[in-house]
């Protein structure tokens, strides 16, 4: 009886000791994810990386559109094992809802294979909701949409397009496009509200 | 009890509890006042000791910003003024602000908000636009709200930045001889649209 009853009570424990360590998981998994700004080292080795993308950030953005799943933000990034990786932010009801009624997602993949086949993320941790809420309020205003800007961009500059994002700059909300060619990024920016063309600058 | 039927009632206990905490979140959304809300809510209007505009001014200190204001029912049915708020101001994006909601009693002699750093997922969504669109802004919310009062001659009771129709507006809710008027502004010039 006192063996049953001990034996009762470190299963007890067990359980509570497993939950415990579950709970620590989950929370250290929605832990603080900065946007990634590249060192320089890294930033020559997402460069380098770059032609061996089987496809452009345009089919990238083709690809992530399906139905009312609108991108609203796209780029080439190393992943935590500094391989590259395609990642497009979509908004997958579209948009015409608020980020509070939307599912803000990314899909990431290596597009080095033949088919992209990204994995996909529902955002629910504060950071990259921000972000995406910001990105779909943005890109909702604007009479453009990402794909128009990151073609004009491919025919403005030549090289490769490797990131759109919409942000707000000193209140100013634009798309910032980058461009890789001969391992030097250029800048583009473009007014949110009209769609236009601001400026562009060399960054390295 | 033998081993196996603790299990049973733990895991049992431990799958309601779970079901119980997903049921509380998806209700805990925007609050759409039903009419008897409503009514509620324009009842206890006069009973408040200080105007929206003063609740706006008096969240606004050093780079803390508000982003939309309101007069609400609490969860006990009480009339509160709720203040979202950008901490750190309207230039720094939402990914790098502290978004927060000041929200108490406004029948007191002084308005002593409890104040809450946004971390669910329906608040800081709702907060980030709040801020991209108050940020947009040519306009301050307290400059809105001084017109919305000016124009109506009414109580203005809420003051919300939102996307209608995917265009900028801020949505103005004044209460005058127990009826409500919504006043629209366009967000990125400031301009009066219009009053329903």
């Amino acid at each position: 009886m006192m063996r049953n009853s001990a034996v009762d009570w470190l299963l007890t424990l067990s359980m509570l000791v497993v939950l415990s360590v579950l709970t620590y998981q989950v929370a250290c998994g929605q832990e603080e994810e900065e946007e990634k700004e590249y060192e320089p080292a890294g930033q020559a080795v997402l460069l380098a990386l770059l032609p061996h993308s089987k496809l452009s950030l345009a089919d990238g953005v083709k690809l992530a559109h399906k139905g009312a799943e609108t991108p609203i933000s796209a780029k080439f990034e190393l992943d935590d094992s500094k391989k590259l990786s395609l990642s497009v932010y979509t908004a997958e009801k579209g948009l015409s809802l608020e980020p509070e009624d939307n599912v803000l997602k990314e899909l990431s993949g290596s597009p080095e294979e033949s088919t992209w086949t990204p994995e996909v993320e529902v955002f629910k941790d504060k950071h990259h909701l921000t972000r995406a809420s910001e990105q779909l309020v943005l890109v909702s205003l604007s009479p453009r949409s990402l794909l128009d800007i990151v073609n004009d961009a491919s025919n403005r500059q030549s090289g490769m397009v490797y990131s759109i994002t919409p942000r707000l700059q000193a209140h100013k909300p634009v798309f910032i496009v980058l461009v890789a060619k001969n391992g030097k990024v250029t800048s583009l920016a473009y007014d949110v509200l009209t769609g236009r063309f601001l400026w562009q600058n060399e960054r390295q | 009890m033998n081993a196996f039927y603790r299990m049973m009632l733990m895991a049992l206990l431990l799958g309601a509890l779970f079901l119980f905490k997903v049921a509380y979140a998806e209700q805990e959304g925007e609050e759409e006042y039903k009419f008897t809300d409503y009514s509620a809510l324009l009842a206890l209007l006069p009973n408040s000791k200080l105007s929206l505009a003063e609740g706006i001014k008096q969240s606004t200190k050093g780079t803390e910003t508000p982003i939309s204001a309101k007069f609400e029912l609490d969860d006990s049915g009480k009339l509160s003024l709720s203040i979202y708020t950008a901490e750190k101001g309207l230039s720094v994006e939402p990914e790098k602000n502290v978004l927060k909601e000041l929200a108490g009693s406004p029948e007191q002699a002084s308005w002593t908000p409890e104040t809450e750093v946004f971390k669910d997922v329906e608040h800081v969504a709702r907060s980030s636009e709040h801020l991209v669109l108050t940020a947009l802004s040519r306009r301050s919310l307290l400059a809105v709200v001084n017109d919305a009062a000016a124009r109506s001659g009414g109580t203005v009771y809420s003051i919300t930045p939102a996307l209608e129709g995917r265009k900028p507006v801020f949505v103005v809710l004044v209460a005058q001889d127990d009826k409500v008027s919504k006043l629209t502004y366009d967000i990125p010039s400031g301009k009066f649209l219009a009053r329903k």
